[in-house]
């Protein structure tokens, strides 16, 4: 369970959060979005403790992560996948590499263990094939395929998603979402995913929060924004081009 | 082959490393003039001065270097230079060696000398050390001077006595001889006078130079350097006085037993005349003598520049 | 805090930042199994690849050296051995490891720079972090070393490559023979002149790398940053060359 409370961060002056709070559920995904600026990414960032708050706590399993030692928060941080936005492959390594290493890095696995763990992760996101490829061989959608496999290879407990859509084609972000569902209930994780896609949201959240200028506006189940007459929040799914109440399909 | 792949960066680093090392090594063993594989042996001295030796030095045995100077420190035991110095091990130094310094700081060229010992003694054993020598130096300048000084004034008074009794005896006017005579009395006298102007002066310097130029040594090196200098340039001025002195002995010794055949009626004035040799010599001594007179006169910053400066002290 | 104050704070939280990265860097020094591959990937990139262009540098300098110090000096009362004595310590002492910094400051700096600042901008440094591994460690604390291991070895070469090329040109160009040349050399040659240079090698290297892993390392905004990052490493390291090496001269001689 990962507790935020009364997180404040600012910029040069800049407030980009303002008493945010938040509970994330074990085995639950959660889908933080709100408009770009809104302060998603950073928010994103406490969670696993690349950014320090101003004031307010994060609390993973009930330990506050910026209380502790760095050594002690990188082994919390060792329980988190995260995938970003544009995937993070490390370009000077192809993407088999890309996936042992954090195998190679944090176990005493074998080589042959490790070939079989990569296999294994690659063929979850459907890419048994681009072991040997370097990747700026590989396309957008592909990358993030890749850097999924990586964030999955140590089997965490928790997986954040920055953007996992983003810049990718409705067909691959389809995918993407069902990789995510699929994910998530296969390994039962807890899933963070963080989006302005509301597509994506649908498709793959069971509660969302909803940031809205560097504050949390609106926290509820998918059936409550169903429900929900918020203005604010109405505006935004407006926005994404999805009317409540219709179903789920993508704009092509 | 697998695990010579997995390392070959370590290989190349590894190997790059090593080369670097050596180079550095040898590279160092060779501008120290030291041979690249053969041992040297290590001896020590201690030298009354080291005279601005410092480690690199050159050592030199019979003009040809052999080693390196390692380590210059003052020995407060025995209050003196202490100074290590590395030899090819193939030069043996026979028992009775000694060093001595040789060059000057002003030029960055000290170098340290070894004077080998009797070439049938045993040789050194490593390690051991040798005595170290001042030899020349201002001290035996300082010497010498005072003595060349009463020599020459000796003699210029001998000379002068000469020069006037001839110039008496000769009363025939416009001879060629007179002439010359009255001009040689003439820079006589100047010389005179002027020795006995700066005598005080020079002895008094030289006084002075010998008491400080110990202490003089242990100061600062640009005053330690125009103090060699300034030995040199008064070396190289009593060596010219004294060779001027010397045919200005030969010169009145003529001269003198000439005028005692003149005087004893043996001979004619016409002789002497036309004694060409005579003639020549008292010329040649004149014209060597008036040269130094006038360098001395119109420039005695030449010679005496640098025992003021010592004079300030 | 005033604002008109922050332009004079600047320099004193970068400083900082910088201090405190190296600290970082110090203290992850125990986590050898982290960079120890990478130490030897960056020896060999810092290193081992830069010896073509240091030779040839050094090489080039030597025998200019020789030629305008033999240009200069044509004077009967001047002899010959001068060009040695002249061009071997300059060599040992300043030439070769200033050209190798300097050459080291566009070639690694800006590299190290735009590696780092791009690793930086495409989130690699916050997946290395969020992964649970010490960024500073794997991707700083190899690159500083290996300058500092790697540097010194390019000086070794850069003096050597330098002084023969001397002694080449003095040859080939009629200036003065081998044995002149290293008369003279060694007339001055002090045991102490290559360990200074060995230390002002080791101190560019750490310079180079430290200043370049430090721009790197907190690149801001996307590509474009990425360049500024990449010129001012460079830019930076050559300034900061200049400045150690008067610092290490008044200090060490």
């Amino acid at each position: 369970m990962i507790q935020v409370e009364h997180l404040y961060k600012s910029f040069d002056g800049r407030a980009v959060l303002v008493d945010v709070s938040l509970e994330i559920r074990d085995g639950e995904t959660l889908a933080i979005i709100g408009r770009s600026g809104s302060g998603k990414s950073v928010l994103m960032k406490h969670l696993i403790g690349l950014l320090k708050p101003d004031r307010g706590r994060v609390l993973v399993d009930g330990v506050d992560i910026n209380a502790i030692s760095y050594e002690a928060l990188r082994r919390i941080r060792r329980q988190f996948g995260v995938l970003f936005q544009g995937g993070a492959l490390f370009d000077s390594m192809n993407a088999f590499e890309n996936v042992a290493f954090p195998l190679r890095t944090f176990t005493n696995l074998s080589e042959a263990e490790i070939r079989r763990r990569v296999q294994e992760c690659l063929e979850l996101v459907q890419l048994p094939d681009v072991g040997p490829k370097m990747p700026d061989e590989l396309s957008g959608g592909m990358k993030k395929r890749v850097a999924l496999a990586r964030a999955i290879a140590l089997q965490p407990r928790y997986i954040i998603y920055d953007e996992p859509t983003t810049g990718l084609d409705p067909e691959t972000a389809n995918a993407i979402d069902e990789l995510i569902n699929d994910l998530n209930h296969r390994l039962n994780v807890t899933g963070i995913v963080v989006t302005h896609d509301m597509h994506s949201v649908l498709s793959v959240a069971d509660r969302v929060a909803f940031l809205y200028q560097g504050r949390m506006h609106w926290v509820g189940t998918i059936d409550a924004l169903h429900r929900s007459d918020d203005p604010i929040l109405l505006s935004f799914v407006k926005a994404s081009e999805y009317q409540i109440g219709q179903p789920i399909s993508r704009s092509t | 082959m697998n695990a010579l792949m997995t390392y070959r960066n370590e290989l190349k680093v590894g190997v790059a490393l090593v080369v670097a090392a050596l180079i550095l090594f040898f590279g160092t063993r060779f501008l120290l003039n030291l041979p690249l594989f053969e041992r040297t042996i290590t001896y020590e001295t201690l030298l009354p001065d080291a005279g601005g030796l410092v480690d690199g030095s050159l050592v030199r045995l019979k003009g040809v270097v052999v080693g390196r100077v390692t380590e210059v420190h003052y020995d407060p035991q025995s209050g003196m230079a202490r100074v290590r110095f590395q030899i090819h091990g193939g030069v043996p130094l026979p028992e009775g060696s000694y060093t001595r310094i040789a060059g000057l700081a002003m030029f960055g060229n000290v170098e340290m000398e070894i004077v080998p010992g009797p070439a049938g003694n045993p040789p050194l054993k490593p390690g051991s050390r040798l005595p170290g020598h001042l030899d020349g130096g201002l001290a035996a300048v300082a010497e010498e001077v005072p003595a060349v000084l009463q020599r020459l004034n000796t003699l210029l008074e001998r000379f002068d006595m000469a020069a006037e009794a001839a110039a008496t005896q000769l009363s025939t006017p416009g001879s060629d001889l007179r002439l010359t005579l009255q001009a040689l009395r003439q820079s006589t006298q100047t010389l005179a006078t002027l020795l006995q102007r700066e005598q005080q002066h020079i002895t008094r310097t030289l006084e002075n130079l010998a008491i400080t130029s110990d202490q003089l040594r242990e100061a600062a090196s640009p005053t330690a350097d125009s103090l060699q200098a300034a030995a040199a340039q008064l070396r190289h001025l009593l060596r010219r006085l004294e060779a001027s002195t010397a045919s200005l002995e030969q010169a009145t010794a003529s001269l003198d037993r000439i005028l005692t055949h003149i005087a004893s009626g043996q001979g004619t004035l016409g002789r002497l005349i036309y004694d060409e040799t005579l003639y020549l010599k008292l010329d040649t001594t004149l014209t060597g003598l008036n040269r130094i007179l006038r360098d001395f006169e119109a420039n005695p910053g030449r010679y005496l520049r640098e025992l003021r400066l010592i004079d300030v002290f | 805090m005033p604002k008109s104050l922050t332009p004079f704070l600047q320099p004193f939280r970068t400083l900082g930042q910088y201090t405190l990265l190296l600290a970082h860097a110090f203290s992850a020094l125990g986590e050898f199994k982290t960079y120890r591959k990478n130490l030897f990937d960056q020896m060999v990139r810092i290193g081992i690849d830069s010896i073509p262009i240091v030779a040839m540098a050094s090489a080039f300098s030597g025998a200019v050296m020789t030629v305008q110090t033999a240009y200069q000096l044509v004077s009967p009362f001047i002899p010959k051995t001068v060009i040695g004595a002249v061009v071997a310590p300059s060599m040992i002492l300043e030439l070769a490891v200033v050209v190798t910094g300097f050459i080291l400051a566009g070639r690694v700096g800006a590299r190290i720079a735009a590696e780092l600042g791009t690793m930086r901008v495409t989130e690699q440094i916050d997946a290395l972090e969020a992964m649970g591994l010490n960024s500073v460690s794997y991707l700083v604390v190899p690159r500083v070393l290996a300058g500092m291991i790697m540097v010194p070895v390019l000086y070794v070469v850069a003096c050597f490559i330098g002084i023969a090329s001397g002694i080449l040109v003095a040859n080939l160009g009629g200036f003065l023979s081998t044995g002149e040349f290293l008369q003279g050399a060694r007339q001055f040659f002090k045991p102490f002149d290559p360990i200074f240079g060995v230390i002002k090698a080791f101190v560019f290297g750490f310079v180079i790398t430290s200043i370049s892993c430090y721009k790197g390392y907190f690149t801001q905004g996307g590509a474009e940053g990425v360049g500024r990052s990449t010129t001012q490493a460079a830019v930076l390291s050559c300034v900061y060359i200049l400045v150690a090496d008067l610092v290490l001269a008044v200090l060490l001689l």
